[in-house]
């Protein structure tokens, strides 16, 4: 298989398939074969959805010569994480406490995605149930890192991460409530969205938690998001990046510049030089007095330490070690929550939430860092809490059902991707999508592939 | 309101008698942990604090929240 196939996004690969120098099937064949040569490496993909794939590529093609063209997702390869529901596959959410278990239905977005002509051919690793680690005593090791295989590529959309970075599927969707598209889009040089609450279906995703989490799309740019966002909703968003962002209000978080958060120095360097590359490109920056982080990151790991929890409750008393070591811990720490500290965390989310978004009267987007580093090696991200030592800089958008996006800004010294995340009132999708589309119109971040070619 | 750093964060050593009080309550819960997973479950604890002081600020009583932001 030439690069150039592995490499093609939602865009570029649909006008191809639109051209007729590229079917359906010939591009999913060349990314299962990809698939079987180079995943025992990245470990990216917990089920391989061949022969459903090329079925769906087979009609997808047949369908396009006759003169039926559903849009741009028609006959293009994707991958989903393993906890959304795709009929007649295994769902296990990586546990053992799920192995074995076959989806009756499909997720609705997943339907959704299917209609619009999609190509479903993996169903990736993840963090366990979404919330563990990257553990090697799940049913699937953690995925690797295409910019090294030494590094996490974070979680828990880990697999998904792993396969869009590797050229394994043009793009992919994952699940995210407190970072779980962004941290490991940001550490695999991708763009990741979490939608803005309540807009894309949760039905048929195994759940981590009730009050927060969103499904949202992993891709090679903006322009993929939105393609991916507009099949799963119905939204027009891709209509709507026309790139410009004259006069575009950005707020900045200051939190890694003043050091309220610790970064990585070359994350506030990658950061500011991506700032810059707006306001070059018309915006301007507006100081802004968001509410703190660690007030919102606190609501946010509450909650979901205690739905967590509860969701798990009967199995974690009937036999804990049926769950890797991390999700164990982690699963287990919501045990010792009262009701009151759960209570105080749903109030001050709405309190701090609301908060948030009334930032957004006085700015169109805030811009703040995707993650503080790039991605860390396995033993550095083994702890089971090593979560509690500083906010994550994702959370408060969640808590506040803000849409927020992450897009590659940088390297580190080691050669790992850097992001910067940027996000807007809650239903402002297609703005953060816009303005990542503008960045990724004026930089070529997004463009760098990683360093696998001997593989 | 401060924070211990990250690379302290959740791993001090826990005291004996703060284990024995986490052993206690995951008894009560109808727990059963092994020893080293309590050890890690009381750093992990100790490291939620600054976080619950945080939910309990400013909160009046009666005080009722506004719609939260993620509701469907």
């Amino acid at each position: 298989m030439s690069d150039d196939i592995a490499w093609l996004g939602i865009a570029d690969g649909g006008r191809r398939l639109a051209d007729g120098t590229l079917t359906s099937t010939d591009w999913t064949e060349a990314l299962l074969a990809r698939i079987e040569r180079l995943d025992k490496v990245f470990c990216s993909t917990l089920t391989l959805l061949s022969d459903h794939a090329l079925r769906a590529a087979e009609a997808a093609d047949r369908e396009r010569a006759a003169g039926k063209a559903r849009g741009p997702l028609h006959g293009v390869p994707i991958g989903i994480k393993d906890v959304i529901e795709l009929a007649g596959a295994p769902v296990s959410a990586n546990s053992a406490v799920l192995t074995g278990r076959i989806s009756t239905h499909s997720a609705e977005l997943v339907t959704r995605l299917e209609k619009a002509g999609a190509v479903i051919l993996a169903k990736h690793g993840q963090y366990e149930f979404s919330y563990g680690g990257p553990s090697f005593d799940l049913p699937w090791p953690p995925a690797r890192n295409p910019w090294n295989p030494e590094r996490t590529t974070g979680g828990s959309s880990s697999g998904s991460g792993a396969a869009v970075a590797a050229g394994l599927c043009a793009a992919a969707v994952g699940t995210d409530a407190g970072g779980s598209i962004r941290q490991p889009s940001a550490y695999c040089g991708l763009s990741g969205l979490k939608p803005s609450a309540g807009l894309v279906p949760r039905e048929g995703i195994v759940p981590l938690s009730f009050s927060l989490g969103e499904a949202g799309p992993m891709a090679r740019s903006a322009e993929d998001c939105a393609y991916l966002l507009d099949a799963m909703t119905g939204l027009s968003t891709v209509q709507q990046l026309g790139g410009n962002i004259e006069g575009l209000r950005i707020g900045v978080l200051q939190d890694v510049f003043n050091g309220h958060v610790f970064a990585d120095p070359a994350v506030v360097s990658a950061l500011r030089q991506a700032v810059q590359a707006l306001t070059e490109a018309g915006a301007r920056v507006v100081e802004v007095k968001p509410p703190d982080v660690y007030d919102l990151d606190a609501c946010g790991r509450v909650i979901l330490l205690a739905e967590a929890y509860a969701n798990h409750e009967p199995q974690l008393k009937a036999d804990p070690m049926k769950y890797g070591r991390i999700g164990r811990h982690r699963f287990l720490l919501g045990a010792f929550l009262s009701a009151a500290d759960y209570v105080q965390a749903q109030r001050q989310m709405a309190i701090w939430g609301a908060e948030m978004n009334r930032v957004f009267d006085d700015v169109d987007v805030l811009v703040t860092a995707g993650e503080v580093t790039g991605a860390p090696t396995f033993g550095k991200a083994s702890a089971s809490f090593g979560f509690t030592g500083q906010p994550s800089l994702r959370m408060p958008f969640t808590v506040a059902g803000c849409p927020a996006l992450v897009a590659p800004c940088g390297f580190d010294s080691d050669g790992m991707p850097l992001s910067m995340q940027i996000a807007a009132r809650r239903g402002n999708d297609a703005t953060v999508l816009n303005v990542g589309a503008r960045f990724q119109k004026d930089t070529n971040w997004h463009r760098c592939k990683p360093p696998i070619g001997g593989l | 309101m401060t924070h211990k750093p990250a690379s302290a964060a959740g791993s001090s050593m826990p005291s004996a008698d703060e284990m024995d009080a986490l052993r206690r309550r995951a008894k009560a819960l109808g727990l059963s942990l092994a020893e080293d997973d309590l050890l890690i479950l009381a750093q992990g604890w100790s490291g939620l604090q600054p976080f619950l002081v945080r939910l309990r600020r400013g909160l009046e009583v009666g005080q009722r929240p506004p719609v939260s932001a993620t509701s469907q």
